[in-house]
């Protein structure tokens, strides 16, 4: 019982150190765009001089020819192919054309952006387009990239936090909406296997939701072992899962998200919680597996 | 293998004599040599510096590509330093001659070291006027319209 206490403080406290760092990121993004040139003009200055040299029989980089110049863009990060569209009309609209973005997006979103997250968005983009109909008009250059089914609005949006997605974060943030989303695919397939009269009725959803909720009460029952040890159950869930959930996770995705632009002291700090959480998340698994296996 | 020699002829009239193999890694002159086999090809639109400049990747590339074999993966990462290493000598106008004449001539993978060049050139300008001064373009936009296309594109990045 002691270690369980133990185990309950060591988390919390990890949970206030994950906090503060997640809270620190949000401060930091509010003004992120000045910190970043900030940091690029420092860093970059001395490029700076070198490149200033005689204008005059100099080929423009829209000279090039359409396919060379779409390669250069392609290089480039979404933050300079922002910049690149305050240079000129003709930039502007290369700059802003969806596939070099789509690129960008797969690269940063591809892997959370699934297809719901997809269709929310397409019903978010067409909610604020009756909402606001002249916006795209309204502007006369600028409708180009301000056309709100653009990859590139959507990125940034998703940079800015306009626009957000639940994911699957409700899964985990409560067990009682995470017994009825996990069950509810499997009502759904069960569904699709009976024949279409009897899965249209609402008596036909009733009866089997409540038999799958019964099913799973009866088997909670059935396995005797399960009732009998369940503060180990709980002991087993909370390391494994509560662990990866609450403190590796948190870290993990700060990490993948900010990717190399967060400090090195963020970046030592979240390795640390992750690998603190792994080793206790490790250990309490390994000690409530054997106290199970004893008590079995 | 035989080393068939061909001759390439700038604009202004210097003649360059290059072994096939090397010249064969631009597509355009590995066609022309196939159609019009013994006969000095003219690029008119090419100064002999860059034509050399390019003569010099091609070298340095069919090399490698000849003695990469067993240490391929050590031979194609001292290739890239080497490219590298190429393209931070050139300065910015005669880097965008070297584009033009590798995306002229065909040679992928000329064209993508020099693509990559001008973006890093892109990547170090602070504002959208050092990208104007850098490269040559011209604003068209006013000021409001500037403003208002920052605005929109704000967001942390």
């Amino acid at each position: 019982m002691e270690n369980n206490y133990i185990s309950f403080f060591f988390n919390a406290i990890c949970g206030l150190l994950g906090y503060c760092l997640a809270r620190h990121a949000i401060l930091r993004t509010d003004n992120g765009t000045r910190r970043i040139f900030a940091w690029r003009w420092e860093t970059k200055r001395r490029k700076k001089d070198d490149l200033l040299l005689d204008d005059e029989n100099k080929i423009s980089l829209l000279d090039l020819p359409y396919l060379t110049l779409d390669c250069i863009l392609e290089k480039l990060s979404a933050s300079e192919l922002c910049l690149m569209t305050c240079v000129c009309s003709e930039l502007r609209e290369k700059c802003v054309s969806d596939h070099l973005w789509e690129k960008h997006m797969e690269k940063k979103w591809g892997r959370l952006m699934g297809a719901a997250a997809t269709l929310e968005w397409k019903s978010h983009v067409s909610a604020m387009s009756t909402e606001r109909p002249s916006c795209g008009g309204k502007r006369r250059r600028s409708s180009s990239s301000s056309s709100i089914g653009s990859v590139m609005y959507w990125y940034s949006n998703l940079e800015s936090g306009k626009f957000w997605f639940p994911a699957q974060v409700r899964n985990v943030v409560s067990p009682f909406t995470k017994y009825a989303s996990l069950m509810n695919p499997l009502a759904r397939s069960i569904e699709e296997l009976l024949p279409e009269r009897m899965s249209e009725s609402i008596w036909c959803f009733l009866l089997l939701r409540t038999a799958l909720v019964a099913s799973s009460v009866c088997s909670a029952f059935l396995i005797p072992f399960l009732v009998r040890t369940f503060c180990l159950v709980m002991a087993l869930i909370g390391s494994l899962l509560s662990i990866l959930v609450a403190i590796v996770m948190p870290a993990l995705c700060f990490i993948r998200i900010m990717g190399n632009k967060a400090t090195r002291t963020q970046m030592i700090l979240s390795s640390i919680i992750v690998v603190i959480g792994l080793v206790s998340g490790t250990l309490g698994t390994y000690s409530s597996v054997a106290k199970i296996i004893r008590n079995y | 293998m035989s080393k068939k020699m061909i001759v390439l002829k700038s604009s202004e009239g210097v003649s360059f004599v290059v072994e096939e193999a090397v010249a064969r890694q631009s597509k355009i002159i590995s066609f022309l040599v196939e159609e019009f086999p013994d006969r000095e090809l003219p690029l008119t639109n090419m100064t002999s510096e860059i034509l050399r400049k390019t003569i010099e990747y091609c070298k340095k590339h069919v090399v490698e590509d000849d003695g990469g074999g067993d240490s391929s993966s050590s031979s194609s990462g001292d290739l890239k330093e080497w490219d590298v290493k190429f393209v931070a000598e050139i300065d910015q106008p005669r880097l965008m001659d070297l584009l033009m004449a590798a995306n002229y001539l065909d040679i992928p993978s000329l064209l993508d070291v020099t693509c990559q060049k001008v973006a890093d050139t892109i990547a170090a300008c602070n504002d959208e006027k050092e990208i104007r001064a850098t490269f040559n373009i011209e604003n068209d936009f006013t000021e409001e319209e500037v403003e208002a296309i920052r605005m929109e594109n704000q967001y942390p990045i």
